[in-house]
């Protein structure tokens, strides 16, 4: 097991040196000067030498992607143009609240999407089943963006609900831990905190995890309808097991390898999603960090930012790999 | 001969609605069973051997199979009355059943102990522990060299004739009055086949059950069974003892099987093997008349416009053909 | 079993006698989910060729006298202004009717650009394989390393925004779907003994790629290329509402979107009606794409 998982992971280095090489490439050679950009047009022949010296881009590109490379695997991501703080204590600051929403959303795409997929299989062509795959259609095409707006409108505006924006209001005090606030709030025991945060997030989850519960439904459903055709299915039968040991042991079991496939695939939809939700609801995480990072021209925090985003992405892969040799016998490991 | 049988099939009829009209797979089917012998049901694919056998384990997908009209009586318990959950006792327990396909009839994500285990713990109520103790003894009783290793193995580690073994054993777990065998040996190498069926009959004698053994090879049938049932469109077109069919095959269908098998045709046609021309009608769309009578060598016109009844011919079995019939 | 399989193998061989379009087009219309795909995709490029006639007003016409108008069925909602009027006093069902034809064209040029670069190098790959394949599936594998929305961002931050620059990001990010798609099949294909004849007979690669080998997969390049359309103007409302595509005054959905979003508390009309649009473009695009699939290759189905 060891090995293999050492395996992958040396299988990804190649792909996270190339991206590397890309974001590097690109923001060195795309026309314009990140130091005019940063400057503005009337900048001064003086500060901008010096500033492209501060930059180190005066020297050859190889160069400077060597310096780069060489910071990189030390951990570091250089500091932020806009607030010359180190751009790794920027990310460690704006993570934890990405990671909670993420982490929030997912579980509720995959216990709400394979629930649904799992019912809608086993009674095809039921209402449920009509009804569920209509509404994951319509999840799928979801421009998740203006759901957060219409959400709001609804929960916030009109039924005053739940809170508008933002993680925790400003009367409540937390002592960070995590800086996971639902878990920070209950390791401490603060039942208010906790409510507060739980109310802060549910928007902002749900608009996150609709298009990824929708396609996790599709999936689970499809796979199970397979399965259930399978001839294994039929000795199942035979034996005289009721149908719910069928379903959830049997077919199950089987109709989760590929639905492990798809979720990990929903995780590139989830960081992406990220970046808009946080931006609707002023999460501060760290895709409406990217964006602010973007809007300002810092260029070094956007390829700090992308690298990381990028390395987490394929991480999860990685583990979504060793899960389906998990749960797949016929892997071998 | 008093005894009263095990099985007993009385005009079963299962039907398929489909998109494109009703599919008559079974069509008044009557045969019965005795304890601790084998009946075989011989035919082409497509008969309805195999909708027979699921109909009386009652797993016909409905929709859109429908058993129509028939009944089926097992050890003196009218199975077609049964609910869904009295049915599940029986299954797998009172009757079980074995698959044609070993490689897709187990389940690839669990283990073959656990599998043969589920069903002990499930009718028998044992404990997990002793449940996969008594798989260890079944998986020795099928043959399988190591069982206490072997029964932690998955699926995909065993070869095609392991697995079929793992079925029979996992047939055999509630010790059942009836099995059920559905081609169990048409996926397997010819050597490996012999070595099941011989595995199938030394069981029948040791624990008594009684077996139905579903084949398209009357080969099979001459080496295990004792009553023959031989199908056609589904329906019965001949039944008789082993012996007697075999000296005395009637049905221009039964001698087509016979001489399409190597060494078991009549005398004069020994030397050459034959196919029957043709193939099976399908069954939204049965031939008027007799159903084989488009690939039958001895059709008279009669034949297309009637259908025969299932009579005893010249005293000897049943056979539905106007070459006995006046 | 048996006797299903009967039934089954029947069914097939009835259907053997119609030709494979007429077939395709039969299981189209059985599927009534794709053919509602068919009408919506079919009602937003009439809006998008026709909709300078259809719309009531100038999109881009403000008038003070006009501003945040609630929809026809609210009280002082304003005549002529059926779906009311944003904070410039502008017309919202004209701009959204002209928005249906700013998002079919990003859907046909960011697809075109995904589906040509990615048909040439996904062939380039599976035809001449080695060292090319390997560079071109490393170049794929690392696009597909980061969210593809976020990688359409970045190259939108260093491209500068612009409904344009946002059209290059979209189509970009998308070019290994179809190489993967192209690539498999020539792979597949190239060892196929009419290949071989073919290149005995002296045909060209090029002649060879293009006559011989891609038609093989076009069926499954086709569904990708409807559904390329949905994740296009999905894309490209999501860099629009963040500023970095389609710029104010631009009739573009997910802009209007960014421009309603300070108005949710007064006017909900502003950023509803927009947003629909995307929604049922969208959902057209991939009811399509789904039957399509149904459709064409039954092998692809799930």
């Amino acid at each position: 097991m060891l090995y293999f998982i050492l395996k992958k992971l040396a299988q990804v280095i190649p792909t996270l040196l190339g991206l590397s090489v890309l974001i590097f490439l690109m923001i060195h050679m795309v026309p314009g000067d990140p130091a005019e950009m940063m400057l503005g047009e009337r900048a001064n022949e003086n500060s901008l030498r010096e500033l492209r010296h501060q930059l180190g881009l005066d020297q050859p590109l190889y160069v400077q992607y060597g310096k780069f490379m060489g910071r990189l695997v030390q951990g570091d991501l250089g500091r932020a143009l806009r607030t010359n703080e180190k751009i790794t204590k920027e990310i460690k600051e704006h993570f934890p609240a990405t990671l909670e929403l993420s982490m929030v959303a997912i579980i509720i795409a995959i216990v709400l999407g394979m629930l649904a997929g799992i019912i809608s299989a086993t009674k095809q062509y039921s209402i449920f089943d009509y009804g569920s795959m209509l509404l994951s259609l319509v999840g799928v095409s979801m421009p998740i963006f203006w759901l957060g707006l219409v959400l709001m409108i609804i929960f916030s505006i009109k039924l005053a609900w739940l809170p508008l924006s933002g993680r925790l209001s400003y009367d409540i005090v937390l002592e960070p831990i995590t800086n996971l606030y639902l878990v920070d709030s209950l390791l401490q025991g603060n039942w208010a905190a906790f409510k507060d945060a739980l109310w802060h997030i549910i928007m902002p989850a749900i608009t996150l995890s609709t298009v990824p519960m929708a396609i996790i439904a599709r999936m689970t459903r499809s796979s199970m309808l397979e399965v259930l055709r399978q001839d294994y299915i039929r000795t199942a039968k035979a034996k005289g097991l009721a149908p719910r040991i069928i379903h959830y042991k049997h077919a199950l079991r089987n109709a989760l390898i590929p639905v492990v496939t798809i979720i990990g695939l929903q995780f590139s939809i989830l960081l992406g999603g990220a970046i808009l939700t946080e931006t609707i609801f002023a999460w501060p995480g760290i895709g409406s960090w990217l964006l602010n990072a973007v809007y300002a021209r810092d260029f070094n925090a956007v390829q700090g930012g992308t690298m990381l985003i990028a390395l987490v992405f394929v991480l999860i892969n990685v583990l979504v790999d060793i899960t389906y040799a998990w749960i797949n016998p016929r892997i071998k490991v | 001969m008093t005894q009263q049988p095990l099985l007993t099939v009385d005009g079963l009829s299962t039907y398929f609605y489909t998109d494109r009209g009703v599919a008559k797979a079974v069509c008044d089917v009557s045969y019965d069973i005795n304890p601790g012998e084998t009946l075989g049901v011989v035919g082409e694919s497509g008969c309805g051997k195999s909708v027979t056998s699921l109909s009386v384990m009652r797993l016909i997908p409905e929709p859109p199979g429908k058993i129509v009209s028939g009944k089926i009586t097992f050890d003196g318990q009218d199975l077609l009355s049964l609910n869904e959950r009295q049915m599940r006792k029986i299954r797998g327990n009172k009757i079980s059943m074995i698959f044609q396909e070993p490689m897709t009839s187990l389940n690839p994500v669990f283990r073959v102990g656990d599998q043969i285990a589920e069903a002990i713990i499930l009718h028998e109520g044992l404990s997990h522990k002793a449940a996969l103790e008594r798989a260890v003894d079944l998986l020795k009783q099928v043959g399988i060299p190591s069982p206490e290793s072997r029964v932690y193995d998955y699926p995909h580690q065993m070869s095609g004739g392991m697995r079929q073994r793992v079925m029979i054993a996992m047939a055999l777990a509630c010790k059942p009055k009836l099995i059920i065998a559905d081609e169990p040996t048409t996926a397997l190498d010819v050597t490996i086949q012999a070595q099941i069926l011989e595995l199938m009959d030394k069981l029948r004698e040791e624990t008594g059950t009684a077996i139905q053994l579903i084949t398209h090879d009357l080969g099979v049938i001459a080496e295990t069974a004792q009553k023959v049932l031989v199908m056609y469109a589904g329906r019965v077109v001949e039944q008789a003892d082993v012996k007697d069919l075999f000296t005395n095959p009637m049905h221009p269908y039964t001698r087509g099987l016979m001489r399409s098998i190597p060494g078991l045709g009549e005398q004069e046609e020994r030397e050459r093997l034959e196919t029957i021309p043709g193939v099976v009608p399908s069954l939204l769309n049965l031939p008027k008349g007799c159903r084989f009578h488009d690939r039958c060598r001895h059709a008279m016109e009669r034949c297309a416009l009637e259908e025969p009844e299932l009579k005893i011919a010249d005293g000897k079995h049943p056979v539905r053909c106007w070459l006995y019939q006046e | 079993m048996s006797c299903t399989q009967t039934a089954n193998t029947t069914t097939d061989a009835s259907c053997k006698s119609r030709s494979p379009l007429a077939e395709a087009l039969l299981r189209l219309h059985k599927n009534r989910t794709a053919l509602v795909g068919l009408i919506i995709v079919a009602v937003f490029a009439f809006l998008a060729i026709f909709g300078h006639w259809i719309a009531p007003h100038d999109p881009l016409e403000q008038s003070l006298y006009t501003k945040l108008k609630p929809p026809f069925w609210m009280p002082k909602a304003a005549d002529g202004f059926l779906l009311g009027t944003d904070d410039f006093g502008r017309d919202l069902l004209s701009r959204i009717i002209y928005g249906a034809r700013i998002s079919m064209l990003v859907g046909v040029v960011s697809v075109s650009i995904s589906l040509v670069i990615g048909t040439i190098s996904g062939a380039i790959a599976g035809f001449y394989r080695g060292w090319v394949d390997i560079l071109i599936m490393r170049v794929m594998d690392i696009l597909l390393a980061i969210p593809s929305i976020l990688l359409a961002i970045v190259i939108v931050a260093f491209l500068g925004p612009s409904l344009q620059n946002a059209m290059i990001a979209i189509g970009v990010v998308s070019i290994p779907r179809y190489a993967r798609i192209v690539r498999g099949s020539v792979l597949e294909e190239y060892s196929k003994d009419y290949v071989q004849a073919a290149r005995a007979l002296g045909a060209s690669d090029t002649r060879l790629i293009f006559l011989h080998i891609l038609p093989n997969c076009l069926a499954p390049l086709i569904v990708q290329t409807t559904l390329g359309f949905a994740s296009a103007i999905l894309e490209a409302a999501a860099l629009s509402f963040l500023g970095l595509g389609a710029q104010p005054p631009t009739p573009e959905w997910g802009a209007m979107l960014a421009g309603g979003r300070a108005l949710i508390l007064r006017a909900w009309w502003v950023v509803t009606f927009p947003g629909i649009m995307i929604l049922l473009a969208v959902l057209g695009f991939n009811l399509l794409g789904d039957g399509l699939r149904d459709a064409l290759d039954p092998r692809l189905r799930d």
